[in-house]
């Protein structure tokens, strides 16, 4: 015997004998736990309802498209102000080396001329700063004011501008802070000097300067490069950099230049939309052998969301299902997806990605949540349901047993009930039958009348008793004789009065009596 | 339908709205609340601030639920503009924060009707812990919008290295240090001694005559304006602009640390929370260091005048409005000026604790975590202005910061025109009277 039809066993068995409310009621609630569970299947096999999963992955693979699209267009735009600051100020420094009579070499140790190469190209970095979105702008000659000084071969001239904060909606220029360079340059152009400048730059904090130079080509639209996230020593500051080389018409190599985008630029300009998740935080950084590298890139979240960022740890990358993946670090794990993205053409083999990520517990509490929601609806459904059949069951058989109840004490009247006053009319039908049939046997009356003297003196002493409304115990207990007695006479009394059972017996007896 | 089964779905019906009406927690660490926060602390260096908020996101913070997310770092002076252009909704301003650092100014800018009552967060009891006087700055209209966090006083820092060369070859000391008119006469055979170079500069040169003012019993600020009259202004200022002419004040654009840190002067006046951008070395021209050995000492005062030294140091304003977003500014209010986490902070960024029991401290030099030789000489200073001079908080006025700025801005500007003018020829016997003349006239 299979499972359900041991339970369908149990049920009739249960049900066996009980009152038709309790079955109705019965009946009622198993109608609703098979919709429920038919709808529970409804929902995870056919698909009718999309899962939670799915949701999610839907919103994150449209916060990914939406990021990648802002992204990729953000760091195409900043590239072309890169590339356009590089041929500006070529065409400055050929134009001064002209002027001199001389090569880039013998500007180096030249206090007056590397003076008079930043005065000359302060106006580009100016101009570059004030127009592409980033958050400062520098320029690297490759030369320096004193090749005599220890680690000179590490020592840049140059100048550095930078915004002091981001939030001056139109900075002047007691906004922008002089980093590097001439100081005398930078408070010559208003600019408050940055209290960690430095008047060269050090290339042990730009390691890939070298790289840059030994790559560098007059073709800027494939020689250019976006650094890996770098600190702003003596700060707090991190940032990237997108550092174009400046190549001369004779394919002299003359320096670098570039814009920087801060960490908080990067994350004040390019807000993640709040349409997802509150926390869902987007990523561009470098991808490693199936590893993420939060610290080499930039990040930003909502700011009026409860983002709080990812730490340096690289990120391991596990697929969970077509396109959704897990990031894990040790401290901590996110749920979202990734896209390859090409940053630097110099280096193709320099592989980043656009992530977009929501933290792992949100996505679990998502689902959850979404599950919890799910059972306690049903529950409340099952809940009401079962309220409902209650009072439906009952109040239809309270209708029926009242009028149960009018037949029992012989009322005739209308129920409204097709069924139960179609049963009344029979038994009224009935009962008018009965009595027309005892009119119609006035001839077994007077056979009955006429035999009443052919019982025995015994069966005459019940008959007596009967005439006087005694039950047959009573006869017995009266008479001192057993009921079965009792009962034997009954059925000779019977014979000889032609009455086939006791209530044709009784109503003889009451026409006997008038 | 049976009493009890009434009962039981009445139960059903009311049971719910009982639930939504009982008190909700209000946060939630599964829901972090975000208060986006700008600050003043080491807005262009390593920011003690931003290590504190970090290790507040990362512990309390996360038990609560509470980020903060500091979405712009500015100096004491710049912070004003973005504010009031928050405030003001100006295009490209972007919103106001949900929490930042402000003077009483800046509150009175951004309009301290919108700022958060503390009073209305922190029980009695527990402000009665914070210096009555930091806490009396704050108040507004009798509302208590701006929290202390941190004090700040300004201080003498002196390029301890070049002074000892200058000293040995000239005699002078540095006690010549301790009053203007000394300070003056130093300036002036230090101009010879170097071959022309400035003595010193001055960050804020209202406060300058606003202090020497007031210690000489005159009042140059009257009902929210400048009174250019003031005798005392006059004398003040006679002495200030012959030095200028004369070279021996640096007049170079920005702070006085980078004056020092590129060698154009020797030696500064400025806040004490100046400390966190000094190097041990300062950069010359041709790209050679020299050593820097930091030497502070108290503000000069004027021979025969008052004690004076500036106390200022902004404070923690709250943009009121979301119950949540302020109990979470409350808990890290709290969290910040806790002593624990107050000292620590307030030493590294060259400030002074705000609550009485760390403040008594700190002017009985006992429990003060100093972890630098500069910092030793930042508090040996700092106990010095506080057992001897008597403090003056910076008045404050809608359009005070716009006056800040104007009267900084002209006096920089007729100072430096004058030494240019100037520079290689003798000055006329009355040149401060005409200088004073075209001052007031930009001032106008």
């Amino acid at each position: 015997m299979c499972f359900l039809q041991k339970i369908f066993a149990h049920i009739y068995y249960c049900l066996y004998h009980q009152s038709l409310r309790f079955r109705l009621q019965t009946y009622l609630s198993l109608l609703i736990i098979i919709l429920v569970v038919c709808l529970f299947f409804l929902v995870l096999f056919v698909d009718i309802f999309p899962l939670p999963d799915e949701t999610i992955k839907s919103e994150i693979e449209k916060g990914l498209r939406r990021y990648n699209h802002t992204i990729k267009s953000y760091f195409n735009n900043t590239a072309a102000h890169g590339i356009r600051f590089s041929k500006m100020a070529v065409v400055e420094i050929e134009k001064l080396l002209k002027s001199k009579n001389i090569s880039f070499a013998h500007i180096a140790n030249n206090q007056e001329l590397i003076k008079k190469l930043q005065c000359k190209v302060y106006d580009i970095l100016y101009r570059t700063m004030i127009f592409a979105p980033c958050s400062g702008s520098f320029i690297i000659f490759d030369t320096t004011v004193n090749t005599n000084l220890p680690n000179s071969e590490n020592s840049r001239s140059g100048m550095y501008l930078k915004l002091m904060n981001l939030r001056t909606p139109t900075p002047d220029n007691h906004e922008m802070v002089w980093l590097r360079g001439i100081a005398r340059i930078g408070t010559q152009n208003s600019h408050f000097i940055h209290n960690k400048w430095e008047l060269e730059f050090s290339l042990k904090n730009l390691p890939f300067y070298k790289k840059l130079k030994d790559h560098a080509s007059a073709h800027y639209e494939e020689s250019f490069f976006f650094s890996p996230r770098i600190k702003l020593p003596g700060t707090w500051e991190t940032m990237m950099l997108l550092c174009v080389p400046m190549v001369g018409s004779n394919g002299e190599f003359y320096g670098v230049c570039g814009l920087e985008i801060s960490s908080m630029y990067f994350k004040l300009a390019h807000l993640v939309g709040n349409g997802g998740n509150e926390r869902a935080i987007g990523l561009v950084a470098r991808h490693k052998n199936g590893w993420i590298l939060p610290a080499t890139g930039l990040e930003s979240g909502t700011v009026s969301g409860y983002y709080a960022g990812l730490d340096a740890a690289p990120l391991r990358i596990e697929n969970i299902s077509d396109g959704l993946k897990r990031f894990i670090s040790n401290a901590s794990v996110f749920v979202g997806m990734e896209i390859p993205i090409t940053l630097s053409p110099l280096f193709p083999g320099d592989e980043w990605s656009i992530a977009y990520l929501i933290p792992e517990r949100d996505y679990n509490i998502i689902i959850k949540n979404y599950y919890i929601k799910a059972i306690l609806s049903c529950i409340i459904f099952i809940f009401i349901a079962l309220l409902v059949s209650y009072l439906l069951s009952r109040r239809y058989i309270n209708t029926l047993l009242n009028s149960i109840n009018a037949v029992k004490n012989g009322s005739t009247s209308q129920t409204n009930i097709v069924e139960i006053d179609s049963l009344i009319k029979y038994l009224n039908n009935k009962n008018v039958n009965n009595t027309h049939t005892t009119h119609v046997d006035m001839s077994g009356f007077y056979i009955f009348k006429d035999n009443i003297k052919k019982l025995s003196p015994a069966e005459r002493l019940v008959f007596n008793l009967y005439l006087e409304d005694f039950s047959s115990q009573k006869i017995a207990d009266t008479l001192c004789i057993s009921i079965h007695t009792v009962k034997s006479h009954n059925k000779n009394i019977y014979a000889k009065l032609g009455v086939s059972s006791r209530k044709e017996l009784m109503i003889y007896i009451k026409m006997l009596k008038g | 339908m049976g009493s009890s089964w009434r009962r039981i779905i009445i139960m059903l019906f009311i049971l719910p709205i009982l639930l939504a009406a009982c008190e909700q927690p209000l946060l939630d660490p599964d829901r972090p609340v975000t208060l986006t926060f700008w600050h003043v602390y080491g807005s262009v260096a390593d920011s003690p601030m931003n290590d504190l908020i970090t290790r507040f996101n990362r512990t309390l913070g996360r038990e609560k639920g509470i980020i903060i997310n500091v979405t712009s770092t500015f100096t004491t002076s710049s912070i004003h503009a973005p504010l009031v252009a928050a405030a003001r909704g100006w295009p490209g301003a972007g919103a106001l924060p949900d929490m930042f650092m402000a003077y009483p100014r800046d509150a009175l800018a951004v309009g301290p009707e919108r700022l958060l009552d503390w009073r209305s967060q922190i029980s009695p009891e527990r402000l009665d812990q914070y210096v009555p006087e930091f806490l009396n700055e704050g108040s507004i209209d009798g509302r208590l919008v701006i929290l202390p966090v941190a004090k700040s006083t300004s201080a003498l820092f002196v390029n301890g290295t070049i002074f000892e060369e200058f000293s040995k070859d000239t005699g002078i000391g540095y006690e010549s240090l301790d009053t203007w008119e000394g300070l003056f006469k130093t300036a002036e055979a230090y101009y010879q001694w170097s071959g022309g170079k400035a003595f010193f500069k001055h960050d804020d040169w209202l406060h300058y005559f606003l202090l020497n003012t007031v210690a000489f019993g005159g009042s140059f600020l009257q009902d929210e304006h400048l009174d250019l009259t003031d005798p005392h202004f006059q004398k003040i200022w006679k002495m200030l602009a012959r030095a200028a002419v004369a070279g021996h004040i640096c007049l170079m654009d920005g702070y006085a640390t980078t004056a020092m840190l590129t060698g154009e002067t020797l030696c500064g006046i400025e806040s004490s929370a100046s400390i966190l951008y000094y190097k041990d070395f300062m950069t010359l021209p041709d790209n050679t260091r020299k050593p820097l050995r930091l030497k502070i000492r108290p503000v000069p005062n004027f021979k025969n005048a008052q004690f004076l030294a500036i106390q200022r140091g902004s404070g923690l304003a709250v943009c009121s409005g979301d119950p949540k977003k302020e109990y979470a500014a409350t808990v890290f209010a709290e969290w910040l000026t806790n002593t624990d986490i107050n000292v620590p902070f307030v030493v590294s960024a060259g400030y002074l604790p705000v609550k009485i029991d760390a403040y008594k401290d700190f002017m009985d030099k006992k429990n003060i975590p100093i972890n630098h030789e500069k910092e030793k000489e930042l508090y040996t200073a700092v106990n010095k202005i506080y057992n001897k001079y008597h403090f003056c908080i910076p008045p404050y006025f809608t359009e005070y910061g716009a006056i800040e700025k104007k009267f900084n801005k002209s006096q920089h500007k007729i100072l430096k025109k004058f030494r240019d003018l100037y520079k290689n020829k003798l000055p006329p016997e009355n040149i401060e009277e005409i200088m004073m003349s075209e001052f007031v006239e930009i001032m106008k």
